[in-house]
């Protein structure tokens, strides 16, 4: 477990805590909209490797942003859950059967399955996200507008990110 | 057997993260561990010391906004000092030299940067680039000079991490110049420009523009400090008081710099009131 990849993803994982933090957070559109960049971590993990170390990893990533803003442990939350829906989401998008998924890499996608791929996590992330730290129904119109502002911002560092640097991966 | 076994292995995924997402809602719920004080300490540290660093290239860029602020203030103080003057002179005349310092003041302040700020969440924090070394303990109050900024919640060597009054939890006693009645100002989470006076009673007649101030009687923030007007009033249906929404004179996002409050007689009001409870009739 202890090998160069896990201490390699670990410190990939305080890079993204640290300019989550400093860079990202101070980023907010009009003080609405804040770009969560950190989850292109789980987006881009590649599968087939050990999921419950995936998930071990997603929850150090979470805990992290959560130590820093204050927040308790909602970040955390938010990131063991779509680290959870990612593989079957995947399957979903990508169409493949069930023994080809361990063969699977990202590169296999298209832009369209990107998007497909891409909007849901992000949604279901922000959305969890604001409605455990609002906690109640009352204002769900709030949490629901706060989601897709934030949603989109997130969106646009993450296509950014996808353009300006996953060409290289290709097969 | 293997009718209990098999189900875990083959659900042992769903169920780690069911494990994981419990810590989660253990980190969301808990309040008072070891580990979390250590944990802020650490935290505020190395948080402090990276914004100290940003704060420091990034607030000459509104310089020229900051020192027009700070030449309204000092305008301000100046009228009151010269009143004060004034009035010390009258006193004078008619009873003779007081040369007592803490007569004329139980509070001194410490000016402080702020070097971290948010305000859309519902419970907004705020980091300043003081802390303990300079004397700043939990529970003291920090104002601005447009208002009551927070609540110091926890320090450590050189930073300390307030409670920004916009947090959904953050309680500031607050009354109506001229009337007097006092309440409680809260914030509800939703527009960082405006916040909620609760508890005021509703044959209080209270109108539009009507100047909301401290009260005092905290002891940890000093009273007469005008915090927002109040910007209308509806009477609760629940409760049947007044509901007032109060228009902050602080403008939150544009927060730089704040005064930590000490009050020199904290001790003895502590004193006072601790036995006030232990000596029941």
């Amino acid at each position: 477990m202890l090998n160069l990849r896990f201490i390699y993803n670990l410190i990939l994982i305080g890079f993204l805590v640290f300019i989550q933090i400093f860079l990202f957070d101070k980023l907010s559109f009009k003080q609405i909209a804040v770009p969560y960049v950190y989850i292109l971590f789980i987006l881009l993990y590649p599968t087939g490797r050990n999921r419950f170390l995936f998930l071990t990893l997603c929850f150090l990533l979470g805990w992290g942003v959560d130590v820093f803003e204050n927040t308790g442990g909602i970040h955390t939350f938010s990131c063991i859950t779509i680290a959870l829906i990612r593989k079957p989401l995947i399957r979903m998008v990508s169409g493949l059967k069930f023994f080809e998924i361990e063969d699977f890499r990202f590169s296999d996608f298209n832009a369209m399955q990107w998007i497909m791929y891409t909007l849901p996590m992000v949604f279901i992330h922000h959305f969890l996200l604001f409605f455990i730290e609002s906690f109640s129904f009352v204002n769900i119109d709030k949490v629901l507008l706060r989601t897709i502002y934030c949603s989109l911002f997130t969106l646009i560092f993450v296509y950014s990110y996808l353009i300006l640097f996953r060409k290289r991966a290709e097969r | 057997m293997q009718f209990i076994l098999k189900p875990i292995i083959r659900n042992g995924l769903f169920l780690f993260y069911i494990l994981l997402s419990l810590t989660a809602f253990l980190f969301i719920f808990r309040n008072k561990v070891y580990h979390k004080a250590l944990l802020d300490k650490t935290s505020t540290q190395i948080s402090g010391f990276v914004d100290q660093k940003i704060a420091y290239l990034t607030h000459y860029t509104n310089l020229k906004e900051n020192n027009r602020e700070l030449q309204n203030a000092n305008a301000q103080l100046r009228k009151e000092l010269e009143k004060l003057k004034s009035e010390r002179a009258e006193s004078d005349t008619l009873r003779g030299a007081v040369s007592n310092l803490e007569f004329y003041q139980t509070y001194s302040f410490l000016p402080v940067e702020v070097i971290n700020n948010s305000v859309m969440k519902e419970h907004n924090y705020i980091t300043i680039n003081k802390g303990s070394r300079q004397g700043i303990k939990k529970g003291m109050g920090v104002i601005s000079a447009n208002g009551v900024v927070g609540y110091v919640l926890k320090t450590s060597e050189n930073y300390s991490r307030l409670m920004s009054s916009l947090n959904k939890d953050a309680r500031v006693t607050v009354q109506i110049r001229g009337d007097k009645h006092f309440g409680t100002l809260v914030w509800d989470g939703k527009d960082p420009r405006y916040a909620q006076l609760m508890e005021i009673p509703k044959y209080i007649e209270v109108s539009k523009g009507d100047t909301i101030e401290t009260d005092g009687k905290s002891g940890v923030i000093p009273g007469g400090i005008m915090v927002g007007t109040v910007a209308g009033s509806k009477i609760n249906d629940i409760t049947g008081e007044l509901d007032i929404q109060v228009k902050l004179k602080e403008d939150f996002a544009r927060l730089r710099y704040a005064q930590v409050v000490f009050n020199l007689q904290r001790k003895e009001i502590m004193e006072v009131e601790k036995d006030s409870v232990n000596a029941q009739p």
